[in-house]
Order: C-alpha cells, then structure tokens, then sequence
C-alpha cells in the first residue's frame, strides 16, 4: 500500500499447507479462499497458489497460500514449497490415525529447518466426520500443547473452525517491520532463497 | 488379401480406373472374412455377384483399395446398376457437350462415378443453368466417364429382379431423400458461390461470431413439416422416407420398426447435413441465407450442436470420475473381466503399479502372472542372438499387447473384433506389398447404393460395430505414451530405483494420477494425436495469434520483480487441449517434441491444475527424461490456460510468471483477441463448411489433416451421427488401421488407400506435405476430384488452421 492510501496497511504471509495425501488440505483452503467445497476435490499436483485476506484491526493480513500436495512423490519438493513461509498448516484427518503421524513427521521437519518463529498449526479436519474420529481432540490437544502449536480441530465441509484457524494464525503472526507491498508478490526477504536445486522425484 | 500390386502409374484409362474400385471385393479378401454380422445376411446373391465382378477385375495399379464386406446389402447392387442404365442417355448428352473439357480434366482426375454424385448433376442441371463451373464441368465430365463403368456394373444386378421395382422407385424418391436432397432443393446456391469462391472464398474464422448458429438449426429443424425429429433421441432421423414404406423392409436388414415411423426425407437431409454444417432446415430459413454476404455462403464454421448432449474430446478431461475406475473389483470377479480395454503396468519383480480398473492391491496375482509369462517368453529368447520380448498375444477376440519399459512392464487387454482380426491378417499378408509412389491417383469407389443407407440415420448399428480393431502397433504407440506419461510424473528416477529395490512399492508414488493415466488413454482413443504424433492447434485468424503470440513471449520485469524469461524454456497457451500459440526458448528448440507436449497437455487438463494456479515439477521424456522442469499453471475460466516450463524453481520465477500471466491476459482482453479465442473454442470443433460440402459433394463424416512440416493436424468435428465416442474409437481405429497398412506396406509417399466398411468408405492419403484421413458414408462417392479439391480448401486454410510461426525466446 502506499503510504498516502487511507485503507489500512496490508502485510503479505506466505502460509503453506502441508500433510499427507486426502486429509482435506485443497477443501480446507478452497472454504477459506472462495468459501466453496467440492465434494471431489481432485488430488493436487505440485503445489497450488491462492490469495486470502483476513482483516486484523487496522492492518489486512494478506495470506498467499501455497497448497502442497500430499502425495508421497512430491515429499521431496516440499522444501521447496515451505522455504520462507511465514507460518504452516499441518493438517490430518481425524479419522485417519496414519495421517495424524504424518502429521507429527511434517511437524518435527519444519521445527528442524524453519526458523523458530514461523507459526505452525496443527488441525485436524473432518471433524464432521465425527462417528469414524480415530485421532481423538485431547490427544491431538496435547501434542499441540508440548510443541507449541496452535491447534484447531476444521471441517471444510461444514466450514466449521476455518475462519477462526486462519484469524487465529495471523493474530500470531510476528509483526513485520516492513510493507510488502511491492507488486503485491514481493514476500518475505528470507523467501529468495538460492535456486533450488533441480532433482528427480522422492523415489 | 485386398489386391493391388504395383506397377507402373496408371495410364489414363477410365475403364481401368473404374475396375480398380473393385480390385477389393474379392472372395476370400476382406469381403469375406468380414465382421460376422454378414452372416446375418441373406447375402449369398450378392456374394456371388462379387465374385462375378471379380473374375473382370483388372488390378489396380496405383491404388490401395479394401473393401470391407462387398457382399452387403443385395439391393443396393440392384439399385446402382439399374440407375446407372437410367442415367445413361442423359450422360452421353451431357458428355458430347464437355468432352473436350473432360478429356482435358480426365488426365488430372481419373473418373468417378456413382449414382448419388450422378443425382447432383441431374438436380442442379434441371434446376438451374448459370450454373457453376466448378461444380457442373467437373459433373459432366464425370458422369460421362460413368459410362465405362456401366456395363461393368450391370451385372451387379441379374441376382436381384425381385428389387428392381423397389429400387426404381427408390430412385426416383433418391433426390429428396438422399444426401444431395439439400443441393436439389436450392441448387443454385450452393454452387453459384462455390464457383466464386472455392477454394478461395468459404472461410472460417473470418465471419463474426452468429450466436444464432444453434438457434437457427433449432428452429430448422423443429419447425419443418415433419415434427418427429426429437433432437437427442437415438433414434431421430433416420432416414426412411414414408413415401416408400413397401420397399423399406425388403431392402434393408436393418429397417427397423421405429425407423418406418420416422419422418420425410427432407429433415433427415437436412439434419444430417446439419451434423457437418449449418443449413439445417434452410427451406424455411432461406431470409437468413440470403442475408448473408454474398462470397459467405455460410462462412462461418458450424457448430456442434449437440456437444451438450455428449461427452465431447473437449470434455474428457474435465470429468474423470473415480468410480469409473471400480476400485472395488479385482480379478475374483467378473465384472473386471468386462471392461473392454484393460491397461495393467507392473513391475518386472510382478508388483502392481498402476491398473485401469480395479485395486492394484488386489491384482498383484494377476500381474504375477503377467510376469510369470513375459519372463517364461523371454527365457525362449535367451539364446537367440538378438534380445526380443513377449510383443501381444491374441485370444479370441481379446488381444493381449505387452511392452516393456526398464523394470516395467505395461500390458494392455483389450477385446476387439470378434472372430479373426482381419486386418492383422491383411497387415500380414501384405507385409511384402508396397504401393508404388504416384502422383495423386485414382481413389475410386465402386459404386454400391444409390440410395442413402438407413444406417446414416444415427443408432440402428448393431452393437458390434461399435468394437474397435485393435492392432498391435496401435496399442503399442499407446503403451509407450501411458510409459511417457509415468515419466513425466515421475522421472526415469524410478527405473533406478526399482533397479537398486526391486521390491519398491511404485503405487505410492502415482497417488492421485488416475485421471492423468485414464484420461490420456480415453483421448488417444478419440482424438487425431495419437494418430500422427503432433498437437492440435486452435483454428485462429492470423492477426489474432500474432497478437496472442506477442502477448505471450512479452516476458518482462514488473515493479521490482525479476524478469522470468532467462528461465523460461517454452510457454504456451492452451485453450481446452488446443494450442492457441506456444513460445520456445533456444534451448529447447527442436526438442520439444510433439509427445512431450501432448502429455503435459494431458497432465495439466487432467488434474488439479487447471483449478488454481499451480508451480510443479514436471518431466518432458523426450527432453530430458531424469530432471524435472517447473510448470506454472494458470487457466482463466475452464478453457483459457497459460503453461510456462521454466528450468528454475526459484520462488520469484513463480511470481513473475504469476504477473506475467496477468498481464498476458489483460493484452489479450484489450485487443479483442481474448474475444476471438473464446469464438473459436466454442466453434470447436470445427465442421467443414456446408457449401464446401455441397460443392465437393460428400457429406464427410470426419476430416483430419496433419501437416508433418509444423507437426500439426486439424481435425473437423463428426457428423452428427457419429458424435458418440464410441464412434468416433471405432473410426479412429480404422484410420490406425490405414496408417498401420500403409506402414507396412513400406509405401513411399505419396500413397493412399481407400477402405470401403459397411457403413463407411475411408481414405487416406500421405504425401510429404500432408496426410489426409477422411471418411464418408459408404454411399456417398470420394473422387479424385473431390479429395483434391478438398485438400486445395484445405490449403487455403492453413493460416487460420495452424501455428506457422513459433517464435524463439
């Protein structure tokens, strides 16, 4: 924003979604991002953009949000998606007791090569789904509580707990010293890393 | 055993000519080995007939000709020769008048004749005399050579007195109800502008966008006097005129109950003309013809009218329903066995990696066994010098087509033509046959039915005509594309990796690829690509695409962004599978090769990708099949996408392709272009233009042109009738049949090769500047001339057909 505008001051967050494959994270931000949900979500390929805006008081937290894919053959390129995210998404299926260690693995990789004060929240979605919960909310609760993470149980379906989570996290994020506001994509200066390296698939 | 042997060109003879047509009906050839539905019918008459003619039959020399089932329909035979008699005096007539022109004309265009083409000239003779040169010398000059094969096909009929009443009048009805009822009707039209503008002047693309199109066919063909045509009823329009109930059920098997009941002639005319253009129901629509602007007839590309209705090329990828893929069955039961077309990849060490239908978990018997066999067959090659592999296996009317890849192996079980595949047999018996290499010779047909076949009014086949010919180089291209496809996705990486464990469980790593591996199987089923390896691109005007393509290579820094193009190895964009215009970078010129793209095409209309904007690792196999590229993916609408390869997955790569998208699109908005390509996709695809059609005098079912020079084809829509996929498979595997042939008789270019079906006569044609595939209703009649003119046409089109220039970056 420029500094004659009136509005309020816009920041830019580069959030990433991660988690195993089918555990919700495209529905969760296809509910935040259009407030739509597709029944058959097609799995993702790579890694999906989206933009959303969360008001926060008197600034606009604008989140670009990068949706990864869960499938096992992107598992290497991950970095690639979360390096310079400002916070991350870790995202099970409540009624998939696999997908919540998945969840824990994806926890325990960014605590080890992200910055210490990158937002890291753990959701568990599907929480329609109740009758077939696996993953059980204290549990998930306390492991949330011994890595400080934010934790929220979601469903895209219902959109119960999507917007609170999204507002949750951009409360938490850290304050930026600086706009960036630069063409609207300029992101965080830890986000231009060097090239990535160009490899072959996880296998 | 379709004869023709070589020898030297043809001498300009048009007895010979004629007789070449039928160098394909000989016993024993295709015309007996024919599908078992000849059996069915009470076709001994006609078969002896055939063999009548056949004992005549000089060779041809120049020409491939198969005819599929010559034995067909008895009265059609009947029908042809009593109206060739009929028609004679009034040939010799016209024929004094134009000799000399005809002579001139006959060394270019060896003669063709049939009594439907025949009936043009009458109808446009009686109707009107400005009328065109073009059309009309050309008609004279053929129906006067039509003399040569009169008496030849006179004794087609000594087998069917009891018809010949019945055909008569058939005749004499045939100008309503027949294909050229449209020309007869308004004869002028059609051919006074074809002889001002063909090929020059019936443009596509070049007339604004007339939403009316639909509308007008609507109320063509509702508000005609016959109110029984129901626009997406199976059975609408079919063709038996009730002016001749009597002769219906004598003259056609397949003159079902429904059909007697159906309407006049007149719609069924112009509705199936209506498949193929735009003049449905013109008795009552003539204002708006004539509205037109004159050098237009109806310059404008027709529309599919019943895309809605169906599930069109345009669509496959846009519907992939998981369920399609019966996840719960295996091979314990029967319903996985009843899928046509089978595809299983696995590992040498047996392991499932991938299947069409059914649970890979649950198949790993199945595909032990596939391994257990191929490993078995090998062993029999151990000690021959040169290393071969299991290649197919035919059971019945299943072929089992095996292709190894590395340390996969890819099967595909597919059920064919029931009985004998007969053309793998031709294939095999011609293997040492090649077609000397002429100047465009003579696609001569026989002529065999005056009279529209019932079976051009849509849905009285019997099921089995639906069934695909499978020939083994088929589904091996398509086993080697579905190994590309795997590539792409995953990289030669995991050759290595099953190398070093042969134990790896490969599943894991195609999660959520179902739609790409399904969907590119369904497609090559159903578009040209896969017949000759290259890319469709969407029929656009020149100026728009040199738009397009300067908005698209306009690579350039915003704000404090960096500039993408260093990185970017080639761009393109895509509006449906159709390439609108692509940019190449000089690294990677000449290397991209037309599979690469048609699968990252394949991949990125299959998959999420086309939802959002996306930033993937991709592989081109054919470029570098062990590294991934990054494609970023943005489409705008369903339709409209833009696809970027870039050799760098730095993070601001992305956001200055994401701003360079955005800009693209808002120069294409600006200038119109935006406009025009959105006029274009919903023309797609294309149909040939009606006064191309009346002029040339066919009603072609499908078209397909490929330029081996741009690595492009075009293909037109089908008629109307034919505007079902498994149609369209079923005319897309004679086509691979052809080109199959062809290949195998090692023929130099240029070479053709006409095939007569029952429902169908197809014709292919390679030279080194194009390949024309084309098919017709078996009725009608494909001349020299007309294809020839038609390529000319076709010619004329290419700007706006296809990308000439693809500039570097």
């Amino acid at each position: 924003m420029d500094a004659s505008s009136p509005l309020p001051k816009t920041v830019h967050y580069k959030l990433v979604l991660l988690g195993d494959a089918s555990v919700g994270k495209s529905c969760l931000v296809v509910r935040f991002a259009k407030d739509e949900f597709y029944e058959y979500q097609e799995p993702t390929i790579g890694a999906a953009f989206m933009t959303q805006s969360v008001t926060l008081g008197d600034e606009i937290v604008k989140f670009e949000i990068w949706d990864t894919a869960g499938q096992e053959r992107y598992r290497s390129l991950a970095p690639m998606y979360y390096r310079g995210a400002a916070a991350a998404v870790v995202v099970y299926d409540i009624t998939n007791k696999e997908s919540f260690d998945g969840a824990k693995s994806w926890i325990n990789e960014l605590k080890a090569v992200l910055p210490s004060d990158v937002v890291i929240a753990l959701t568990g979605n599907k929480i329609d789904l109740e009758a077939s919960r696996c993953v059980s909310t204290e549990l998930a609760e306390g492991y949330a509580e011994d890595n400080a993470l934010l934790f929220k149980e979601t469903s895209a379906k219902t959109g119960e707990g999507v917007r609170e989570l999204f507002d949750e996290i951009a409360r938490k994020l850290p304050k930026k010293s600086q706009d960036s506001d630069a063409g609207g994509f300029q992101v965080s200066s830890n986000q231009k890393a060097s090239s990535w390296s160009t490899g072959s698939c996880a296998c | 055993m379709a004869q023709a042997n070589e020898g030297t060109p043809l001498p300009v003879d048009s007895e010979a000519d004629s007789h070449a047509a039928r160098v394909a009906g000989v016993p024993g050839g295709f015309a007996d080995t024919g599908e078992e539905e000849i059996t069915e019918e009470p076709s001994t008459a006609a078969a002896a007939s055939a063999a009548d003619e056949d004992a005549t039959v000089p060779r041809d020399r120049s020409l491939l000709v198969i005819q599929d089932e010559a034995d067909e329909e008895d009265a059609a035979g009947a029908d042809w020769s009593d109206y060739a008699q009929e028609g004679s005096p009034l040939r010799t007539a016209r024929g004094m008048r134009t000799a000399a022109a005809a002579e001139d004309r006959e060394r270019v265009h060896p003669p063709v004749m049939s009594g439907a083409f025949l009936s043009v000239t009458e109808g446009a003779e009686d109707a009107e005399e400005p009328a065109p040169r073009v059309g009309l010398e050309d008609i004279l000059l053929e129906s006067e050579q039509d003399a040569s094969c009169d008496d030849f096909y006179g004794t087609q009929d000594t087998t069917q007195p009891a018809s010949a009443a019945a055909t008569d009048q058939e005749r004499v009805d045939e100008p309503d109800a027949g294909s050229k009822g449209d020309d007869i009707q308004r004869p002028s039209e059609p051919f006074a502008a074809s002889a001002e503008d063909l090929p020059n002047g019936v443009k596509w693309g070049t007339s604004p966008p007339l939403p009316s199109v639909p509308l007008r066919y609507d109320e063509g063909s509702s508000g005609e006097s016959s109110p029984t045509s129901n626009e997406g009823s199976p059975l609408e329009g079919i063709s038996l005129e009730p002016s001749q109930p009597a002769e219906a059920p004598a003259k056609e098997i397949q003159a079902e109950p429904e059909q007697a009941t159906t309407d006049n002639g007149e719609v069924v005319l112009a509705e199936r003309r209506e498949g193929r253009g735009d003049k449905g129901g013109e008795q009552p629509e003539g204002d708006s013809e004539t509205r037109r602007p004159p050098g237009l007839p109806d310059g404008r590309p027709a529309r599919n009218r019943s895309f809605a209705l169906r599930k069109s090329v345009d669509e496959i990828h846009s519907s992939y329903d998981l369920a399609s893929k019966c996840v719960d069955e295996d091979d314990s039961v029967p319903e996985w066995y009843k899928h046509d077309d089978h595809v299983l990849i696995f590992t040498y060490s047996g392991k499932p990696v991938w299947s069409r239908y059914g649970s890979e978990d649950r198949l790993s018997a199945f595909t032990g066994t596939l391994s257990a066999i191929v490993s078995k067959m090998a062993s029999l090659f151990v000690h021959s010098k040169g290393t071969d592999s299991l290649r197919y296996i035919k059971a019945g009317d299943h072929i089992f087509a095996f292709m190894e890849r590395g340390p996969l192996w890819l099967v595909s079980i597919s059920r064919g033509v029931r009985g004998r595949n007969k053309w793998q047999e031709s294939i095999d018996a011609l293997q040492s046959f090649s077609v000397p290499s002429t100047a465009p010779s003579c696609p001569v047909t026989p002529p065999t039915a005056t009279a529209p076949h019932p079976s051009d009014g849509p849905t009285v086949y019997p099921q089995h005509h639906h069934q695909r010919i499978h020939t083994y180089s088929m589904l091996a291209e398509l086993l080697d594309r579905i190994h590309q496809q795997l590539i792409c996705i995953l990289t030669r990486g995991i050759d290595k990796t099953l190398k070093a464990r042969p134990s790896y469980d490969v599943r894991a790593l195609l999660g959520g690829t179902d739609a790409v591996l399904n969907n590119l199987i369904e497609w090559s089923g159903r578009d040209m690509f896969a017949l000759v390896d290259s890319f469709e691109p969407l029929p656009l005007a020149p100026p728009m695409r040199v738009i397009a393509t300067n908005a698209l290579k306009d690579f350039r820094a915003v704000g404090s962004g960096v500039n993408p193009q260093p990185h970017v190895l080639a761009a393109i964009l895509l509006a449906h599978h159709r390439v609108v215009t692509m940019a190449v970078s000089r690294v990677i010129k000449n290397q991209l090769h037309p599979t690469d793209l048609v699968i990252l095409i394949n991949l990125v209309r299959s998959s999420a990708l086309r939802q959002s904007e996306s930033w993937t690792p991709v592989c081109l196999p054919h470029y570098n099949d062990s590294a991934f590229l990054y494609a970023y993916v943005n489409f705008s609408g369903r339709d409209l996408g833009l696809v970027v390869l870039s050799s760098t997955s730095d993070g601001d790569q992305f956001y200055a392709l994401s701003q360079h998208f955005h800009r693209m699109m808002e120069a294409l908005s600006s200038s119109g272009c935006l406009d025009a390509i959105r006029t274009s996709i919903a023309y797609c695809p294309y149909a040939l233009p009606n006064s191309l059609l009346s002029t040339l005098g066919v009603p072609f079912i499908h078209v397909g042109y490929f330029l081996p020079s741009l690595q492009q084809y075009f293909g037109s829509a089908f008629s109307r009738d034919y505007q079902e996929p498994a149609r369209e498979q079923q005319l897309f595997s004679v086509y691979h049949c052809c080109k199959t042939l062809l290949a195998k008789t090692k023929a130099k270019l240029p070479c053709q090769l006409f095939y007569k079906r029952r429902h169908e006569s197809f014709f292919v044609w390679q030279t080194a500047e194009y390949h024309l595939y084309c098919c017709a209703p078996r009725w009608t009649e494909l001349s020299t001339h007309s294809l020839t003119q038609l390529v000319q046409w076709l010619k004329t089109q290419e700007s706006f057909l296809f990308i000439s220039n693809i500039p570097t970056l």
